[in-house]
């Protein structure tokens, strides 16, 4: 049963929702702003400090022993304060635990810390973009308390995983027309052209993916961008047949139909998943007023994480203090100004998911087309 | 190196590699010098600083000595500087640069500088120029037109930010104060100097009707003269964009188009919702801007991250149409297209959430 009665007012449901950022987040509870004031954190407190970095089953002794080229001993004596690390080692360390000293020491000229892989044919391939993005998910199970917020321009891409036709379509698109691969350029886009690897790891991360508690907040604009991508293949005689077009379309429509039916049930599951099996909620809110930038934050047992889009679909990730709580709490803003849909407000949902389709049968119809073929 | 549809080649010589520990110690060192007032002696304010004897500091600074933890730390707390930017953070790190709109904390006013302040940096640097891929319109253009300005400035810190002082405020076209009209005006000037090519989508529009219509919806709006006045600067800003795009340069809406002295290149497309994303090529770097939380921005001059977002936008650009200067059915239907959004929503014909 969700655990937020259908009776509870829409404010009380967005208190108890985020609360559990304020629960765990400490920047969440002082303000982490600069204090010249404040003493220098001595060398057990960076210690403590990189040690909130790295899941709870790592050892960290043994991991530092590693990167250090040290004994467990000396590791030990570094770690107690007894042998000061030099700047080398610091080096070492900040690098390899991607730990920011701006933040630590709370210096005002700082600089927010992101990492980053740029998609590209040579290095970094889109099978590996999705690897990571499944490592990620893996990496985030280990955590006991783990949480994800999504302010949407378009759809999370995890929604168009499990619906393989409309997912290769995607696929084609960001390889092809966002990002050039050369290998792509002389191709049409034709179903089952990427079903067999791509769409078994984008399945994976799915699976994953309902194993977190998410809230989203959409826009009934979400779904523009891939109706304008479809029409643009449409105008370019980019689909390799006619049907094509058709299987794609359909696949959207059910996507969309199973994102209202979790919606519905307050739930993530699978689609054919019973949803009374499903354990994780799934929170939705919509909004017309704000077209968000495909922000992420994710909570692992009280430290968060910031995604942030750009360049189509590449990635930034930040867990810089002063950058998650500015995030967090303009998604928090955000989703007071929006109508909670999830299991409660039939009459808004079921207006808004209308408001898709019709969107989806207006382009379909060719009764809205591309800018090129007005 | 950089060459695309946009033509311009910056030289390929700033590079930065990673450095060792040696190198690290002197480049800090040597940025803590640079900050020292002349006369003072170097040797003897680092010896100062960390407490040892000015032949100890001389060794730390010509790197026979490495620095130690606590070392770093004070240099670093004492100076107020950035050691992410020497350490590197390791491969793949990117280190951004800026502030966020907070109540109390980074005003709008403080905003409005830091904006002056980043185009202020590159005015007298040539060859410059901006490329911009939208998600929304460039918030550059609602500077220039007071009325549509006054509102999104309104929207921003009541809906986007939620500062208290605005909780029980109306709406009025008079809540920008003196000093932030005079940043907008210097903005505005420092912004038509520089060279720019913009990626447009028809769905640019989308927000600004949006945030109108809820208003609209919520009796936001004193009468509805002020949502007239708004809806009409709205449409100036559109015809000034077009009278841009018809002739290729920039200028302000206050000035004739003979005043114009730099170039705006506009592109069209509707497949892909923008980030509000902007990389602006200042001499022989990159600075890459990115958007975040409504107006915020952060920027890097991460070579790679430059790089990377330039190409991305020349591909953008490549699938995308000419309007400005040439193109004149095409700019035509575009700018038509979304005037008739702006008369759809005005006219009440758009459903929204509330309707």
């Amino acid at each position: 049963m969700h655990k937020f009665s259908a009776k509870m007012g829409r404010q009380q449901v967005v208190y108890h929702k985020l609360v559990f950022f304020k629960d765990h987040h400490p920047a969440v509870k002082d303000n982490p702003l600069t204090n010249m004031e404040q003493p220098i954190p001595n060398q057990p407190e960076f210690f403590r400090h990189v040690r909130s970095a790295v899941p709870a089953h790592i050892s960290l002794v043994d991991e530092l022993a590693d990167i250090l080229h040290l004994s467990i001993d000396s590791v030990y004596r570094r770690m107690r304060g007894e042998k000061e690390l030099s700047l080398g080692e610091l080096q070492l360390i900040c690098s390899h635990f991607k730990i920011s000293m701006d933040t630590f020491l709370q210096v005002s000229d700082r600089r927010m810390s992101f990492s980053c892989r740029y998609l590209d044919q040579e290095n970094f391939h889109f099978r590996e973009y999705l690897t990571q993005i499944l490592d990620t998910f893996r990496f985030f199970q280990q955590f006991n308390h783990k949480d994800m917020v999504y302010l949407t321009k378009e759809y999370p891409i995890y929604h168009y995983f499990p619906f393989p036709e409309i997912a290769s379509f995607k696929y084609f698109f960001w390889m092809k027309t966002y990002l050039n691969f050369p290998e792509m350029q002389k191709q049409k886009f034709r179903i089952g052209h990427f079903l067999e690897d791509l769409t078994e790891i984008g399945r994976e991360i799915s699976i994953l993916y309902t194993k977190m508690r998410s809230i989203e907040i959409h826009n009934p604009d979400n779904i523009l961008t891939t109706l304008r991508q479809i029409e643009y293949y449409k105008d370019s005689h980019f689909f390799e047949s006619a049907e094509d077009i058709e299987k794609v379309y359909d696949s959207l429509c059910d996507m969309v139909s199973h994102m209202e039916e979790q919606t519905i049930h307050g739930k993530k599951f699978m689609k054919g998943a019973h949803p009374h099996s499903a354990q994780l909620d799934y929170h939705v809110y919509v909004t017309d007023f704000y077209i968000g930038d495909n922000t992420q934050l994710v909570t692992l047992d009280g430290r968060m994480l910031c995604y942030k889009v750009h360049n189509g679909v590449n990635y930034l990730t930040s867990s810089d203090p002063e950058f998650c709580r500015h995030s967090q709490r303009f998604v928090e803003n955000v989703i007071s100004k929006s109508t909670y849909i999830s299991s409660v407000g039939e009459k808004e949902r079921s207006r808004f998911f209308n408001m898709i389709r019709e969107k989806i049968d207006a382009y379909r119809s060719n009764r809205i087309h591309s800018i090129a073929n007005v | 190196m950089l060459t695309g549809a946009t033509g311009f080649i910056p030289s390929p010589t700033f590079n930065i590699a990673k450095m060792d520990t040696r190198q690290i110690q002197t480049t800090l060192f040597n940025t803590i010098r640079e900050s020292q007032a002349a006369g003072d002696s170097f040797p003897e304010k680092i010896a100062g600083m960390l407490d040892i004897s000015t032949d100890s500091a001389y060794r730390r600074i010509r790197g026979e000595k490495e620095l130690s933890y606590s070392e770093i730390c004070t240099l670093c707390r004492q100076m107020n500087l950035s050691l992410d930017q020497f350490l590197g953070m390791g491969d793949g790190q990117v280190l951004f640069s800026g502030n966020s709109i907070e109540e109390g904390v980074f005003e709008f006013t403080d905003y409005l500088k830091e904006v002056r302040d980043t185009l202020s940096m590159v005015e007298h640097v040539n060859p410059k120029q901006l490329i911009y891929q939208n998600k929304d319109i460039s918030v550059f253009y609602y500077f220039m037109f007071p009325d549509l300005m006054a509102f999104k400035y309104y929207v921003w810190m009541k809906q986007h930010f939620s500062f208290k002082s605005f909780s029980q405020r109306e709406f009025s076209f008079d809540l920008l104060n003196k000093e932030q009209r005079e940043l907008l005006n210097q903005i505005n000037r420092l912004f038509i100097g520089i060279p720019s090519v913009e990626i447009m989508n028809p769905d640019n529009v989308l927000t600004d009707l949006r945030q109108i219509e809820y208003y609209k919806l919520t009796g936001g709006f004193g009468s509805a003269g002020d949502m007239e006045r708004v809806y009409k600067s709205l449409e100036s800003l559109v015809d000034h964009l077009e009278m841009q795009a018809t002739s290729g340069r920039k200028w302000l809406p206050c000035e004739t188009p003979d005043t114009a002295t730099q170039p705006i290149t506009v592109y069209v497309h509707d497949f892909h919702h923008g980030d509000n994303e902007a990389v602006m090529l200042v001499n022989d770097q990159i600075i890459t801007v990115l958007t975040h939380t409504s107006i915020n921005f952060m920027r890097t001059t991460d070579r790679q991250m430059g790089e990377y977002s330039y190409q991305f936008m020349q591909n953008i650009i490549r699938k995308s149409t000419l309007i400005s200067g040439a193109g004149e059915k095409f700019r035509t239907r575009f700018f038509n297209l979304i005037r008739e959004r702006i008369h759809l929503f005005r006219s009440n014909q758009v459903k929204s959430l509330q309707r």
